[in-house]
């Protein structure tokens, strides 16, 4: 797998046309689904549950794009703390090598990026293979050796606690980082009050199956859309694990308590990235930084990726309720937008089940026709909004409107299962490929015209 | 040459866009215009009666009328709406209208104490009795009405077009919603035309004239036989009066559309033969009067209906009903 080079190919007549047609078709299909809520605006009166649902997802939906468009990254201040990057390993004595011989490419100086390895009690090679790396680096590669596996949190909290380093970056071993990346994403610690800078993650094994197609798409919009709206507020729910960056301020007095955190009684063992953000996001900013790009492998088959979504849900049901907690002192649209994003995934499958099952079998009503455009109308628009941002344009677009019905179909119904099951802390499957940390929240795949959507969390 | 393929791959890519619209463009429509049906389907329930606020000098003149009996007048409304289309009333204006009529004194009844009264029995009547009527089966008429009736506790007779019932058509009302006013006691559920509440055109200058009442012309066939036109007719008489049956409806009056039984037709049979099927067919037919100032109805005589339009205002109705009050008459006789 190769990453593409930092520099854009000069844009081919075809790409241009592509970017055009999906930013005017983009707002038309926008401003279609703002009509037809506006026309059927009186559903409230009829059903009044299902009606404000409707219209709390068209909302939700089109506000995510019109905060995302007024994101702008940092500029270029000419910043260059200490970095230190934390990378915790456990058993991967395939990837681990390469993985820490990329982060020492970086372009950033070298006297201030130290790397940090962090051996989680390992029973293969990864240790001896961590130190050969560190042998041939002029000491910038530190080994950390936990002496047996004492899981991810305390691996981050031992290579956080080895250095005094003012920024700390987590990366996670199935990413790999283009090399102006680091330089870029310090940047917005110009600002002093940002605690946490959530860097951009695209697909690396785009082009594998269907499946990392769709959630290539996925992770496009959770982050350029998502992300990029929240970060209009300064409050980032999620900075994902893929690649991020913390003041070590702003983390060191949650240290002990992430480190150790439990829920319902239970060690939490996942979920570690939107967990320390939540910690620092109580009293500083948390940005997103849309040009400091990692490229991070994604599940490649269904049952890797059921299993990750799984346990992406738990960690998101645990996470939602300590947001809720504190969210409300942000700014109001940034707490208004988490506890919306909280409360639809709940409702979703039971509107689904209503548009799907209940309303035509039950009720006699047509075919939910207008449930599926919804989903379809949105569906659209994220595979849309993937061809207006792409410098060069590729059918794997489309993937984002299977991903909507696949979303319909297989991950809508978790939520309800992740909420009882959120006591549960076995890793699942452990792959090594399998990303380990969450894109993020769920680009709300959220639609809905008649009073319906699905979402995606 | 590759290169030229890998463009035309490139374009065929492309065509994924405006393809993805096709489900948008095929549906969206639909579901837009379905708006109506929405509309017809959720914004039907009857409407809040507007509030009436009369001036002291109207009171003083919205008295008590004394008890007539032997005679019942009879209103005629067309739809109850803001339209300033010459049949709509306002709610507002019916609103006063009805609270005129209950500050007077006059007292609704139901078509079945008119059919009594027809018949020559005026007793159990009350001391002023009235029949309100609306015409067409509109659905406009029940929303605003509606409530305004409930509120006097007054009851309203409702003359159906039974072909746009059928077909569904969202300016009338359905068949479950005339049961459902049936069934509310408010209202009584009447026969006005199956088909034949329209114009048809009468002559090759082009001019036109009531489906009943008018031989049909076409540029085809000239001039209908009389009796293509009484089949035509009867036929629409029948077919009206069995969709009451089947309804499980009375249909013993029938409000003549355009209140013209023929008296004007060129052809002479056509009145004839119009006001005998009405009169074998139902027990009243009421009809209009040109110059709409109608005396009340009677047990005996022509059934006429004073029609109430957007510009007859409360004092305009009230003053037709004093102006031919039996009452007042039969007074001003005997002094």
């Amino acid at each position: 797998m190769s990453i593409p080079t930092g520099d854009p190919p000069s844009p081919r007549l075809i790409d241009k046309v592509a970017r055009i047609g999906a930013a005017t078709y983009l707002v038309l299909l926008l401003g279609a689904v703002i009509v037809f809520k506006a026309i059927f605006a009186g559903i409230v009166m009829v059903d009044p549950l299902f009606g404000i649902y409707g219209i709390v997802v068209c909302a939700y939906i089109v506000s995510r794009f019109a905060f995302s468009a007024m994101y702008r990254p940092s500029r270029d201040h000419g910043l260059r703390p200490r970095v230190a990057i934390v990378m915790p390993a456990f058993n991967e004595e395939d990837a681990i090598a390469a993985s820490l011989t990329s982060l020492l490419e970086l372009d950033y100086p070298e006297e201030l990026l130290e790397i940090v390895a962090v051996n989680d009690g390992s029973t293969d090679d990864t240790l001896p293979r961590m130190e050969r790396v560190a042998d041939h680096a002029d000491g910038r590669v530190r080994v950390i050796d936990l002496g047996r596996n004492r899981g991810k949190r305390a691996a981050m909290a031992a290579g956080i606690r080895a250095t005094d380093a003012e920024i700390i970056a987590f990366v996670d071993s199935d990413s790999v980082l283009e090399p102006d990346a680091m330089a870029k994403i310090v940047q917005g610690f110009h600002d002093p009050k940002v605690g946490a800078i959530c860097g951009h993650a695209d697909v690396l094994n785009l082009h594998d199956t269907w499946l990392t197609k769709m959630q290539a798409v996925r992770y496009f919009v959770a982050f350029k859309v998502v992300k990029a709206a929240e970060s209009v507020f300064s409050a980032v729910t999620c900075c994902s694990g893929c690649f991020s960056v913390y003041r070590r301020s702003a983390v060191m007095p949650h240290l002990e308590w992430w480190e150790n955190q439990t829920f319902l009684g239970v060690e939490s063992t996942f979920g570690d990235d939107r967990s320390l953000t939540n910690c620092v996001l109580r009293g500083h900013r948390v940005r997103y930084e849309s040009q400091a790009v990692s490229h991070t492998i994604v599940p490649e088959t269904f049952s890797q990726f059921m299993t990750q979504q799984t346990r992406w849900k738990r960690s998101w049901t645990r996470e939602s309720l300590i947001v809720g907690s504190f969210i409300y002192r942000k700014h109001p649209v940034a707490a208004i937008s988490a506890y919306v994003g909280m409360l639809l995934p709940l409702i979703a499958p039971v509107v689904a089940l209503r548009a799907i099952l209940f309303m035509p079998v039950i009720e006699g009503a047509p075919a939910p026709i207008v449930y599926a455009l919804g989903v379809y109308a949105m569906a659209v628009a994220y595979g849309l909004y993937y061809v207006l941002r792409r410098p060069t344009y590729s059918s794997i677009w489309v993937y984002g409107i299977v991903f909507c019905f696949f979303y319909l179909v297989f991950l809508l119904w978790q939520t309800y299962y992740a909420i009882l099951t959120v006591r549960t802390s076995a890793w699942g499957t452990r792959p090594a490929t399998a990303g380990q940390a969450q894109p993020g929240e769920a680009p709300p795949l959220a639609a809905s015209l008649g009073g319906t959507r699905i979402d995606l969390s | 040459m590759s290169r030229l393929l890998s463009m035309f791959r490139g374009m065929g890519a492309l065509a994924l866009l405006p393809l993805s619209a096709v489900p948008l463009l095929l549906v969206g429509p639909s579901l837009v215009s379905s708006h109506t049906r929405f509309d017809r389907k959720y914004h039907s329930a009857p409407l809040a009666a507007p509030a009436v606020y009369f001036t002291p000098a109207t009171l003083a003149r919205y008295t008590p009328v004394a008890p007539y009996s032997g005679a019942v007048p009879v209103l005629a409304y067309h739809g109850i709406n803001a339209n300033n289309d010459h049949y709509s009333v306002s709610r507002e204006e019916f609103a006063r209208q009805m609270a005129m009529l209950e500050r007077s004194g006059y007292r609704t009844i139901t078509i079945a104490q008119y059919l009594r009264f027809r018949s020559g029995d005026t007793r159990g009547l009350p001391p002023r009795p009235i029949l309100i009527t609306f015409d067409d089966g509109r659905l406009d008429s029940y929303r605003g009405a509606d409530k305004v009736l409930a509120q006097h506790g007054m009851h309203a007779v409702m003359y159906v077009i039974t072909a746009p019932v059928k077909a569904g058509n969202a300016f009338h009302l359905s068949w479950e919603e005339l049961h459902r006013m049936q069934d509310s006691g408010r209202w009584d559920i009447q026969p006005h035309a199956h088909d034949g509440h329209r114009l048809i055109t009468t002559d090759p200058e082009g001019d036109s004239g009531p489906f009943y009442s008018n031989l049909a012309f076409t540029r085809s066939d000239g001039f209908e036989t009389f009796a293509a036109y009484s089949q035509r007719v009867a036929t629409d008489i029948y077919e009206v009066k069995d969709d009451f049956k089947a309804q499980g409806l009375s249909s013993a009056t029938f409000a003549v559309p355009f209140g013209d039984h023929g008296q004007s037709a060129k052809d002479p049979r056509v009145e004839k033969f119009l006001d005998d099927l009405l009169a074998t067919q139902f027990r009243v037919a009421f009809i209009q009067a040109d110059d709409n100032e109608p005396r009340y109805t009677r047990p005996t005589g022509p059934a006429f209906r004073y029609e109430v339009f957007t510009a007859t205002t409360t004092d305009a109705l009230h003053g037709w009903l004093v102006r031919h009050d039996p009452a007042a008459r039969g007074t001003k006789a005997g002094a």
